[in-house]
C-alpha cells in the first residue's frame, strides 16, 4: 500500500474518472456555449473547413461522378417527355421574345435618360467554385468551398448553381469557405414573388421545402410563382431565382428549390458588398434640429451633422 | 522498469494516437454524401466504427483525450453544434470498455455495431433536440444510421484483411 493509502490501481482508477468527468464537462460547456451562439473555437472551424476542402475536394470526385451518372440515367429517361415539353415551351417562347428585347431596349433608353445607371443589383462578376461537400444532415444544412480569402470571397455573398440561389457564405478561410444553404434551420432569406411583387421571408426548416414566413392578409402569393430574392436588407443582391412556389394541406406556402434539382458541383459566388447601415451616431445628410437635440440629450457623440437652416 | 514494460508503455501511449488518426480518416468519409434522384444518402454514423474497434490495448487515459479529440474534430468538420459528437463518443467509449467481446464473427459484429450506432443515435438525438430548441429530423437521422450500418461488412472485411496481412490482431492491440 502506498503512504497516501491508496494503491497504485486505485489511484489509476480514480484519475482516469477525473479525466472522464473533465472532458464529458468540456463537451457540456461547449455546448451550452454553442447554444448562446458564442464563436467558440471559430479559428478551429475555419482552419478544419480549410483541412477538409483540400481532403473532401480529392475523395468526393468520385461520389459526385456517381451522383452525375444517377443524374444522367434518370435524364435519358425522360429525355422524350422533355423534349416535347422544351419544343412546345420554346414555340410559346419565341413570341415573347422580340417583346422582352423591346421592352429591355425602352428600359435600357428610360435610364440612361434618368442617369441611373444600371438598375440590376446582379454584379458582372462572378468568382468560380466547386463545393467540396455537402452537409444535409438533421441538424445541419451546409456546403464547403474550395475558395475562400484568397479568391476575395466575403461573409454574405450570395452562392449560386445554375438552377438557382444555393445559399450564402457564413464563415471564410484561408482556401475554404462554407455556405449556408437555403434549407439550414437557421437560414432567413428576405424574397418576393417575381409576379406580384409581394414581400415575404424564406425560413429554413431542415427540408427539402423551406417556408414563407410573415405573408401579409391579403398579399398576392399564387401556386407556381416564381420566388427570387427581394434583396431587402441590402444583405443579397435582389432578383435571384429562388424557386417556385406550392400550397401545403395548412395552407402555408413552401418554395421548391430550383438548386435541388440536380447535384450541385460548380457554384459561382457574386461579390455583393451589402449596404451598410447607417450608423446610429454619425447622421449624414440632413437631420432636424430635434433629432439632434434628442441625440445631444442622450449623451451620445454626434458627428458631422448637417443641419437645415430654418426656411420660411 | 524492464524494457519490455517500458516498450508496452510507449505502445499504449502510442495506440490511442493511431486510433485519433484513423478517426480523422474516418470522418472524411463520413462527410461524403450522395443524392440519388431525391434520396440523400449520408453516412454520419460511420465513425462510430473507430470506437467500436478502439485498441484494447491503448492507455484508457490517453484514449479518453484521443476520443474527445476525434469526437471534436468531427464536429468542426461537420459544422455541427460544437461537443455534441465528442460527446457522444465519449459515452460510447466508455460505456464499451470492458464490454467481453469474444471472437465474434460478421453476424455478431453487425449487431454489436447496431447497438453502438443506435446508441450514438439516441445520445446526438438528444443533444441535438436541446441544442437546436426543436426534434431534428429523425427519418434524416435514422437513414443515416441505416447507411452506416449497411456499409459495415465492408469494413469488417477491410479490417479482416489488414490483420491477416499484418498479422494477429493481438499484436496490433485491435479488439477481437
Amino acid at each position: 500500500m502506498s503512504k497516501s493509502g491508496y494503491n497504485s490501481p486505485q489511484r489509476r482508477q480514480n484519475s482516469r474518472r477525473g479525466i472522464a468527468i473533465s472532458l464529458i464537462l468540456i463537451c457540456i460547456v461547449m455546448l451550452l456555449a454553442d447554444r448562446q451562439q458564442e464563436s467558440m473555437l471559430a479559428s478551429g472551424r475555419l482552419t478544419t473547413d480549410d483541412i477538409s476542402s483540400k481532403i473532401m475536394g480529392f475523395i468526393a470526385t468520385p461520389i459526385r461522378g456517381v451522383e452525375t451518372l444517377f443524374a444522367d440515367a434518370d435524364n435519358r429517361k425522360n429525355a422524350y417527355e422533355d423534349n416535347v415539353i422544351l419544343k412546345a415551351e420554346v414555340e410559346r417562347l419565341r413570341g415573347y421574345e422580340s417583346e422582352v428585347l423591346d421592352l429591355e431596349m425602352r428600359v435600357r433608353r428610360f435610364e440612361d435618360m434618368l442617369a441611373m445607371g444600371n438598375s440590376s443589383d446582379l454584379p458582372d462578376i462572378k468568382t468560380i467554385a466547386r463545393a467540396v461537400s455537402e452537409s444535409n444532415g438533421p441538424f445541419v444544412h451546409s456546403a464547403l468551398l474550395n475558395i475562400g480569402r484568397n479568391k476575395g470571397v466575403k461573409t454574405g455573398n450570395a452562392v449560386m448553381t445554375t438552377d438557382g440561389l444555393y445559399g450564402h457564405i457564413v464563415s471564410v478561410g484561408a482556401v475554404s469557405s462554407r455556405v449556408l444553404l437555403l434549407n439550414d434551420l437557421s437560414s432567413r432569406i428576405s424574397v418576393m414573388s417575381q409576379r406580384s411583387q409581394a414581400r415575404a421571408i424564406l425560413v429554413g426548416n431542415n427540408t427539402r421545402s423551406p417556408k414563407l414566413a410573415y405573408v401579409s392578409q391579403g398579399t398576392d402569393w399564387q401556386v407556381g410563382d416564381r420566388v427570387v430574392t427581394s434583396g431587402d436588407g441590402g444583405v443579397l443582391p435582389r432578383g435571384l431565382q429562388i424557386g417556385t412556389i406550392v400550397v401545403r394541406e395548412d395552407n402555408s406556402f413552401e418554395v421548391d428549390l430550383y438548386y435541388l434539382n440536380r447535384p450541385v458541383d460548380w457554384v459561382w459566388i457574386y461579390p455583393f458588398t451589402p449596404i451598410p447601415v447607417p450608423e446610429d451616431t454619425i447622421v449624414e445628410g440632413i437631420a432636424t434640429e430635434e433629432m439632434l437635440a434628442e441625440q445631444v440629450n442622450q449623451g451620445e457623440n454626434v458627428q458631422e451633422v448637417i443641419v437645415p437652416e430654418a426656411t420660411e | 522498469m524492464t524494457p519490455e514494460k517500458s516498450v508496452s508503455q510507449v505502445r499504449s501511449i502510442s495506440l490511442p494516437f493511431q486510433g485519433l488518426f484513423i478517426g480523422i480518416g474516418s470522418v472524411f468519409l463520413a462527410l461524403l454524401s450522395m443524392d440519388i434522384g431525391n434520396v440523400h444518402v449520408g453516412f454520419s454514423f460511420l465513425p462510430v466504427v473507430v470506437i467500436y474497434y478502439w485498441p484494447r490495448a491503448a492507455s484508457y487515459s490517453w484514449s479518453l483525450i484521443c476520443v474527445f479529440l476525434f469526437g471534436l474534430f468531427y464536429d468542426l468538420a461537420a459544422a455541427s453544434t460544437l461537443g455534441m459528437w465528442a460527446l457522444a463518443f465519449l459515452v460510447l467509449f466508455m460505456v464499451l470498455d470492458g464490454a467481453s467481446r469474444g471472437r465474434s464473427g460478421l453476424g455478431r459484429a453487425i449487431v454489436e455495431y447496431a447497438l453502438s450506432v443506435l446508441f450514438c443515435f439516441v445520445i446526438v438525438l438528444l443533444v441535438g433536440w436541446l441544442s437546436l430548441g426543436k426534434l431534428p429530423k429523425i427519418g434524416t437521422l435514422l437513414g443515416n444510421a441505416a447507411a452506416s450500418i449497411a456499409v459495415f461488412p465492408v469494413l469488417y472485411w477491410i479490417r479482416s484483411m489488414f490483420t491477416t496481412i499484418s498479422g494477429s490482431s493481438s499484436t496490433l492491440g485491435l479488439r477481437e
